[in-house]
């Protein structure tokens, strides 16, 4: 077969509409190869600035998922614009308004990849890189996995991924998968102060109002910043973050047990693995070490987790 | 495009008897992407996908993407297997008073049928009869499996004019349980003797529970893909009625089929799956090939007519289970509960 042409994504923008809306492209997001169609202005502006890196193809492609952004019908058109997310001709959610068909994008991946992806135990989590070593965050919800994300991104450390740990079965690594994070409500200004202040060439969507999370802005982190998408890390530490309101700070080691246990309850697909999935947890558990980190002051958090990284 | 439809009938016919390995691998290297990915979308939209990891594990030719994608599915139906296992364990605690009937997909997997490898179900079907359904529910709930959830009307249109309970979820593990004490709405157009089916079914090898004989699953199948409406397992479902067909005699089920008084729809159901497989069979007439299309489109990418056909599958599915003075109000209720559905 002949190899396809592969297209850059920041030097396609003006096309990349016409495209979408024709067959689709050959998304190359890396360990997935998608096939997405819309006719959303919106989307193919929002791809153009937030996956500006990565490439695609016209030619078709045998594809990991098979994604359409489709407008819901004529009628429903004309009272609100909305648009639904379907793979593979299924359509697992509601619609959402046409101004939201970047949220719905990424909410429709995620879905994808917690739903259908079993080649990797998969885990809620945000994982953060730095010495080829990396550190994964579960997130029980309002936990802030996503700020602190960021933010460690924000000072040194590289994205592998804000929402999914793919973790290889057989040798427990895990994949990097950066895509941009999402960022809820008060941790939006948070983050644009310290973009600002560390001089970073990050780019933040619009916002998203009224999404059933909240207030969204997404974050794209600067090509550097994100891991290396053909490689996979080992793991070092899992550390489960504990935002408070007022000062305060305690960092305490968890034990291996409990540690497993919040793994399992933050895991997508731990127990459709079975046997697999319980050998390829208990080996990372095992290998690893695991913290309980509330703080106030991110300097503090950052510090320790460095401290114990090194 | 004639091309391509003949392609279509023959990844179907692959799908019900595996080809030699060398014709396998020629017929998937010539596959190109676009068909791969309209193959793996149908399949996944059948449920078949782990059927086909099953078909072609031995074919080198399979892009590694697509590999991929059927060992995803191959995990699942795994995994839902050891949990149906599990399942009918805690099930037949809660049943030992009763006399219950496994029937499709977990019939077939306790029975090891030929279509049984790889084919994934998303609840367990029993059979009761009728007298024992009110004791056999009062039993359920107190192990663990709750029908209560549904809304008033759902709970009244089952119980009133339904073959089935409200499906039960098991409160801890998930697992789904329909109980039938009919194989027919009450309401349907076709009525059989289920006492027959009941006073047939065997012990089962591996289980407790009883199971259909051959013929009867065959013929419950062919009733079942004709009542359901759902199109978009079409190919599953024909699959399932060709490959039990092989596993009778043609006289046995002609026979069974006749004593239950439905052979026409058995005839009609077995010829558009010896058709759609290239296993020879009649000409179909234009209503069979209607169901045909809906069922199992042999073109790229579905037309208008093919939708058509699927509504109107569909809009026969539902014209069987009821008289149309029943129907119309439901499926009118029906539409509004989506649209308000998707208001919120």
């Amino acid at each position: 077969m002949t190899q396809a042409r592969m297209l850059l994504v920041k030097e396609h923008s003006n096309s990349l509409l016409q495209c979408l809306r024709q067959e689709g492209i050959y998304l190359y997001l890396p360990p997935f190869i998608i096939r997405l169609r819309s006719q959303s202005h919106d989307l193919a502006q929002y791809l153009s600035l937030f996956y500006k890196d990565l490439s695609f193809c016209l030619d078709s492609q045998v594809v990991h998922f098979d994604i359409e952004l489709k407008a819901e019908s004529w009628w429903r058109q004309w009272l609100s614009p909305q648009v639904r997310f379907y793979q593979s001709q299924q359509a697992p959610f509601l619609a959402m308004p046409r101004h939201h068909s970047a949220i719905l994008w990424e909410w429709g991946l995620n879905y994808c990849v917690a739903a259908k992806c079993h080649h990797y135990l998969t885990i809620h989590a945000a994982v953060v890189l730095k010495d080829g070593q990396a550190v994964v965050i579960p997130a029980p919800p309002g936990s802030g996995k996503s700020t602190l994300c960021a933010l460690l991104c924000c000072h040194g450390w590289q994205l592998l991924s804000d929402e999914f740990a793919l973790i290889d079965l057989d040798n427990q690594r895990v994949q990097a998968f950066p895509r941009p994070i999402s960022l809820k409500n008060s941790s939006i200004d948070v983050l644009k102060q310290v973009v600002a202040k560390q001089q970073i060439s990050a780019q933040f969507s619009a916002q998203f109002s009224g999404t059933s999370k909240g207030d969204i802005q997404l974050l794209a982190l600067p090509k550097a910043v994100h891991a290396d998408t053909r490689k996979t890390y080992p793991i070092k530490q899992i550390v489960y973050p504990h935002y408070l309101q007022q000062p305060g700070f305690n960092c305490r080691a968890l034990s291996k047990a409990q540690s497993l246990m919040q793994l399992v309850e933050n895991s997508f697909n731990f127990a459709l693995l079975g046997q697999a999935g319980f050998d390829c947890l208990t080996t990372l558990v095992d290998n690893a070490q695991h913290w309980v980190l509330d703080y106030h002051d991110f300097n503090e958090a950052l510090n320790q987790l460095e401290l114990q990284h090194g | 495009m004639a091309e391509e439809s003949g392609l279509w009938s023959y990844l179907y016919s692959l799908s019900v008897q595996p080809a030699p390995i060398s014709d396998q691998q020629l017929a998937v290297a010539n596959l190109r992407p676009r068909l791969w990915n309209e193959l793996l979308e149908r399949a996944e939209q059948a449920q078949l996908l782990a059927v086909w990891h099953e078909q072609l594990k031995l074919c080198t030719q399979v892009p590694s993407v697509a590999q991929t994608r059927m060992q995803w599915a191959n995990t699942l139906a795994t995994q839902q297997l050891s949990s149906m296992h599990a399942a009918l364990e805690s099930l037949q605690q809660a049943l030992s008073p009763f006399h219950p009937v496994l029937l499709k997909g977990a019939a077939y997997q306790v029975l090891q049928t030929d279509n049984a490898v790889g084919r994934v179900m998303s609840d367990i079907d029993i059979l009761l009869p009728e007298q024992e359904l009110a004791s056999a529910e009062r039993a359920l709930w107190l192990h663990g499996w709750d029908n209560r959830g549904k809304s008033d009307y759902d709970q009244s249109y089952y119980r009133r004019w339904m073959h089935e309970l409200p499906p039960f979820i098991h409160r801890q593990s998930g697992a789904v349980l329909d109980l039938h004490h009919h194989w027919l709405p009450k309401t349907c157009r076709w009525q059989l003797n289920i006492d027959n089916v009941l006073q047939r079914a065997t012990k089962s090898p591996i289980t407790g529970f009883k199971v259909p004989c051959l013929e009867d699953l065959c013929i419950h199948a062919c009733l079942h893909l004709l009542l359901s409406g759902e199109s978009i397992k079409g190919w599953r479902d024909l699959r399932d009625v060709h490959l039990l067909c092989q596993q009778v005699t043609d006289e046995n089920l002609r026979a069974r089929a006749l004593q239950l008084g439905v052979l026409e729809q058995v005839e009609t159901v077995k010829q558009i799956a010896l058709r759609s497989f290239q296993m020879g069979g009649s000409r179909l007439n234009w209503q069979q090939k209607l169901w045909q299309q809906a069922l199992i489109p042999t073109k790229y990418r579905l037309s208008l007519i093919d939708n058509h056909a699927q509504n109107a599958y569909y809009l026969y599915g539902h014209y069987l289970r009821m008289p149309w003075r029943l129907l119309l109000p439901h499926l009118i209720r029906k539409a509004r509960i989506r649209l308000q559905q998707k208001e919120t």
